[in-house]
């Protein structure tokens, strides 16, 4: 390979960390702006959960007495595991930098590291709260991780392959400009789009915004930290909103994402993230409409919407099927 | 002499307007007699608006009567054109296609006038009784007749209906007159049973949509356009029926099958039959079993013809209706044993004989689909004599229940002695007419495999002996003190009287009118 | 008239029959009864949709067909029921048999249940692969439709099931047979009218006796 080509990889590569890791926060400070438009209030700047982190990371961390070395090693680990989701997926363009040490299995496991961990600390600062939480996040994992693998298998199947950066390849070449216009690919996508709410802990399954009992799940868990652990989890949770989002959004609509081959040219990257950024800012804010005009579920009802999310996920493989193999 | 030129004159006068009536006369009768399909549509629903917009009790009980009278009389010009055309077939699909009337059409239609006429009378004497005994409100009788009318009005229009879809229409509607009329006393039970049969009867009738959808389906491949056609005479005609596609055929009887079959009392479709027709007033009751029954069986015979002249062949929907019909019998038998309720044994008894029709249809042999056909009317006429002599039991006793009717032979004995006979007629005991037909079935069943009769009359015989121990139990025994002797319904003798005759005089002998019209819609179901 | 091209119109008609598998599963999903009221106006609507596709694939009858579909199914129905709830003055949400996300995976198999069915008896192609996809699917709305009818208890959502019932059947006559005769689709029209006017009437009857429209209290007939 080219010397030229292998370091204007590795700048593609880094700029799409960089992107992972800075956009993040934005795009939930998108998320609570469009809510406060919607609520017909000013709500804070776009650029607040920067600052917030930017707070917290030079302020003090407070450890209970009975945490242990669990507790002081979660932020790290699920910082780290989150992060390394986004060399699993395609961003801006269809190259995945570690495409070949993972695929969509990868990527659910590595979350759900993550999830064990934090579920762990919580159990670790000995509160009441952190228990509570943990016990309702892994309750809620157990019916959440059927629904958001068949809808990521059902993708995958369409596409005959797990890889992320291969299925948006597919979809987003087929000659055949209706395939996207597939029932069974609009089923799939309403059913990824139910375990993005749930996973990242928005309305109508967790409220993020709350800091009352009866309703805290991820909020519960983490409520023990301070400082620069807490930016780390919060870092992590705001990447894990936009690993969903971009999953959403490359595997369902990955037009205008930039093939392998034009790689280089300037211009193509500069709309394809053009256009990735678009297509994620929509989709917040259509989390965050949801987010406004659904109520909070109770908790025992979680399992009815996650069963929709599964079958309408299962329905989307038989229609596939029985609509002639056609995607 | 001009006495005698004058009354020359005068008789020649005479002698002309009496031919000139004579020909008037005649040219009526042939007309009426040749548009007696739109007559018998017409008459019941005029009946039905007019007691609908007339609400006093006597003009409508009037009214209800005599026009089951005419609408019987124009049954009669429909058998009488049927009987004399030579190819049994006639009024060819008038109004574009949408009636018909054969052999097979003649006799459901006979059927239906002849209980129609019946039932209109005793309701009369029934619902008179009822009123007078407060339990129900004035506004309810004027909806009783408006409904009743309709109702006839609907079978009559299932029975002449060409269209297949047409046929389906005729069906739900029947459905939908009688829903209230099930429902008719308004108490917890009857609405209870009023909904049962109105849902799963549109559910029944839901499928059968759907496999009449996809008859006309199975017809969109054929080249000529008209052919493309739900009616019925053009499906059968043996060009186009040889084409129409097996497969979807057969997806379509089954379907039939079970559609019209739930409206038939087929197991395991049944289970709206006992509610509907012990909660509905004892003339609808009677109605409900002769009648509807028989109409829904008629439109499953009419997909059977189908079936049997297209490639799929006679053996697949034969084979069917065989299953479900040894199916009814053996269930309806079971539950006749175990009954509480005396309208509810009625109703069982009339799944099981419902069920022997479907085998007969199933055995397939022209002696069985005689015998399948003649037990249709012979049902429908014993069905209805014993279900008048429960309802005066009924009105007396005031309960349905068997446990708390008994000495029913002390205070109303003709009733009770009625009641035997009909226990009798209905078991198929002779000189009976349901033992003919019985008899008959048996014997064909006897040719295809002898367990199937023996089978057939085991079960026969354990339905005999718990119709005889129930009816015994209520007629025989002490009769409670504070009821009066003497009958409550004594208008109800009349009807009482004319089936007894009937279904006395058709267990020996068989009109010859009636004989060769049964041989003939036997054909028409099996060519 | 402009041409669309066969294979957009095709594919049409295949979302659109989607679309209605999928009202027919939020059905069985969500409890509250005036939901289930919007959502067969939504899976009417869509049955409006692939009767304009049908009709825009050159049978100009079924313009009829999808102007009556869309004046009682969509306007007139749903207002009779809304009409109804509000005068009943029930209880919003309906009692299941079946829990939801048991009925939703028994539903999915009615749906592979619908897919063998027609895989088994419709062998030949018989014209176009289009219809065994909507046979199938229309099968498959027809028995999502009875089993909404026999696992929920509020008398309400056993009418909307049975209207469900219709749907799916009208989907086959509409894509698969392109319409029956005007006259006896017109019948059924009226028929399905009537049926839901005296289901409304006897509704309100046993409310009134009753008290409810829980179906597990018309219980006293048995055996």
């Amino acid at each position: 390979m080219d010397w030229n080509q292998l370091v204007l990889r590795m700048a593609v590569i880094l700029s799409q960390l960089l992107i992972f890791l800075l956009l993040a926060p934005l795009v939930i400070g998108w998320a609570r702006k469009v809510k406060a438009f919607m609520t017909n209030r000013q709500g804070p700047s776009l650029w607040q959960p920067y600052y917030d982190l930017a707070k917290q990371l030079r302020k003090e961390v407070i450890v209970s007495e009975n945490a242990s070395w669990i507790f002081r090693i979660t932020p790290y680990i699920v910082f780290v595991s989150t992060f390394s989701v986004g060399l699993l997926l395609p961003f801006f363009t269809s190259f995945v930098p570690l495409f070949f040490v993972g695929d969509v299995i990868a990527i659910i496991y590595l979350l759900a590291i993550a999830r064990f961990f934090l579920a762990l600390a919580g159990l670790d600062a000995a509160s009441a709260f952190g228990g509570l939480g943990s016990s309702r996040e892994m309750s809620l994992s157990a019916i959440i991780e059927p629904a958001m693998i068949l809808s990521l298998f059902t993708i995958a199947v369409t596409a005959h392959s797990t890889s992320p950066g291969v299925i948006a390849n597919e979809i987003s070449s087929n000659p055949n400009s209706f395939s996207w216009f597939a029932p069974s690919h609009l089923f799939a996508f309403i059913g990824l789009f139910i375990v993005a709410l749930a996973e990242t802990g928005r309305i109508p399954v967790d409220n993020p915004a709350t800091h009352l009992e009866l309703t805290m799940v991820h909020e519960a868990m983490t409520l023990e930290y301070s400082g620069r652990y807490w930016a780390f989890i919060e870092w992590a949770a705001s990447m894990k909103f936009l690993v969903f989002l971009t999953l959403l959004a490359n595997l369902f609509f990955p037009w205008g994402i930039v093939p392998e081959a034009q790689l280089f040219s300037p211009s193509a990257v500069a709309m394809g993230f053009g256009i990735y950024l678009g297509k994620i800012l929509i989709l917040t804010t259509l989390v965050a409409f949801i987010e406004c005009t659904t109520a909070k579920l109770r908790l025992f009802r979680v399992p009815d919407l996650l069963a929709v999310s599964f079958v309408l996920s299962l329905i989307a493989l038989v229609l596939y099927f029985v609509l002639g193999g056609r995607a | 002499m001009n006495i005698q030129q004058r009354w020359n004159e005068v008789l020649q006068r005479i002698e002309s307007w009496a031919h000139l009536l004579q020909s008037w006369l005649s040219s009526l009768f042939f007309f009426l007699q040749e548009n007696a399909p739109y007559f018998l549509l017409a008459i019941p629903l005029c009946t039905a608006i007019v007691c609908a917009v007339i609400g006093r009790k006597r003009l409508m009980e009037q009214i209800s009567v005599w026009g089951s009278a005419l609408t019987a009389l124009f049954g009669y010009f429909l058998l009488q054109n049927v009987l004399t055309t030579p190819s049994y077939v006639t009024i060819q699909a008038r109004l574009g296609g949408l009636l018909y009337a054969d052999s097979l059409s003649a006799y459901l239609v006979l059927i239906i006038c002849v209980l129609g006429l019946l039932a209109a009378f005793y309701s009369v004497g029934y619902l008179g009784h009822e009123y007078e005994q407060g339990v129900f409100g004035g506004g309810r009788l004027r909806e009783y007749y408006f409904l009743f009318n309709l109702f006839i009005f609907t079978m009559l229009l299932a029975a002449l209906a060409n269209n297949l879809g047409v046929l389906w229409v005729a069906i739900e509607a029947t459905t939908l007159a009688s829903a209230f009329l099930v429902g008719f006393y308004n108490k917890e039970e009857s609405l209870e049973a009023a909904w049962k049969y109105l849902i799963i009867g549109s559910v029944g009738i839901t499928f059968a949509l759907f496999g009449t959808v996809l008859v006309y389906f199975s017809t969109l491949d054929l080249a000529h356009v008209e052919s493309r056609s739900l009616n019925w005479n053009i499906l059968i005609q043996p060009g186009i029926a040889a084409s129409l596609d097996a497969h979807i055929l057969k997806l379509a009887f089954i379907f039939i099958l079970i559609g019209y079959g739930t409206k038939a009392g087929l197991a395991p479709m049944h289970t709206w039959l006992p509610d509907a027709h012990s909660q509905a007033p004892t003339p609808i009751s009677a109605l409900l079993s002769g009648v509807l029954i028989n109409a829904a069986m008629y439109g499953i015979l009419r997909f059977h013809r189908l079936l049997s002249v297209s490639p799929v062949g006679p053996e697949f929907s034969s084979n069917l209706l065989l299953m479900f019909g040894l199916l009814s019998v053996a269930i309806a038998v079971l539950f006749i044993v175990v009954q509480q309720d005396y309208k509810r044994l009625l109703a069982y008894s009339s799944i099981k004989h419902m069920g022997l029709i479907a085998t007969g249809i199933g055995l397939g042999t022209p002696l069985a689909l005689y015998a399948a056909l003649l037990h249709m009317l012979n049902h429908a006429l014993a069905k209805a004599f014993i279900f008048m002599g429960a309802g005066n039991l009924l009105l007396k006793f005031k309960t349905k229940e068997m446990a708390r009717v008994s000495g029913a032979m002390k205070v109303i004995p003709a009733t009770g002695a009625f009641l035997l006979l009909g226990v009798l007629a209905i078991t198929g005991v002779p000189p009976f007419n349901l033992f003919v037909s019985e008899f008959l079935i048996l014997t064909a069943s006897l040719e295809k495999e002898w367990w199937l009769a023996a089978l057939i009359l085991l079960l026969l015989a354990i339905a005999f002996a718990g119709f005889l121990y129930h009816i015994g139990q209520m007629v025989f025994g002490p009769s409670k003190e504070e009821l009066t002797f003497g009958e409550a319904n004594s208008s109800a003798f009349f009807p009482l009287i004319v089936l007894f005759l009937l279904i006395l005089m058709l267990g020996f002998y068989i009109p010859s009118p009636l004989h060769q019209l049964i041989e003939q819609a036997a054909k028409v179901v099996k060519p | 008239m402009f041409s669309i091209s066969p294979q957009l119109l095709d594919q049409a008609i295949e979302m659109s029959a989607a679309f209605m598998l999928v009202s027919s599963f939020l059905v069985l999903a969500i409890k509250r009864l005036h939901v289930h009221v919007r959502l067969y106006a939504i899976q009417s609507l869509f049955l409006t949709a692939v009767a304009v596709c049908v009709g825009l694939s050159g049978e100009k009858h079924i313009f009829w067909v999808a102007a009556l579909t869309f004046l009682f199914k969509v306007i007139i129905i749903p207002a009779l029921f809304a009409r109804l709830i509000r005068r009943l003055n029930i209880q919003q949400e309906t009692q299941l048999t079946l829990n939801v996300p048991a009925s939703l995976l028994i539903a999915a198999g009615l749906v592979f249940g619908a897919d063998y069915l027609t895989r088994t008896i419709l062998t030949t192609g018989n014209g176009v692969e289009l219809s065994r996809n909507i046979l199938t699917i229309s099968i498959a709305v027809l028995l999502l439709g009875l089993f909404t009818m026999v696992t929920r208890k509020k008398a309400l959502t056993q009418v909307i099931g049975f209207l469900t019932m219709e749907n799916g059947l009208f989907l086959t006559g509409i894509a698969i047979a392109k319409g029956m005769p005007l006259l006896v689709e017109l019948g059924v029209f009226f028929d399905v009218l009537v049926a839901v006017f005296i289901m409304g009437v006897l509704l309100h009857r046993i409310n009134e006796t009753f008290d409810t429209i829980n179906v597990e209290k018309l219980t006293k007939l048995k055996g």
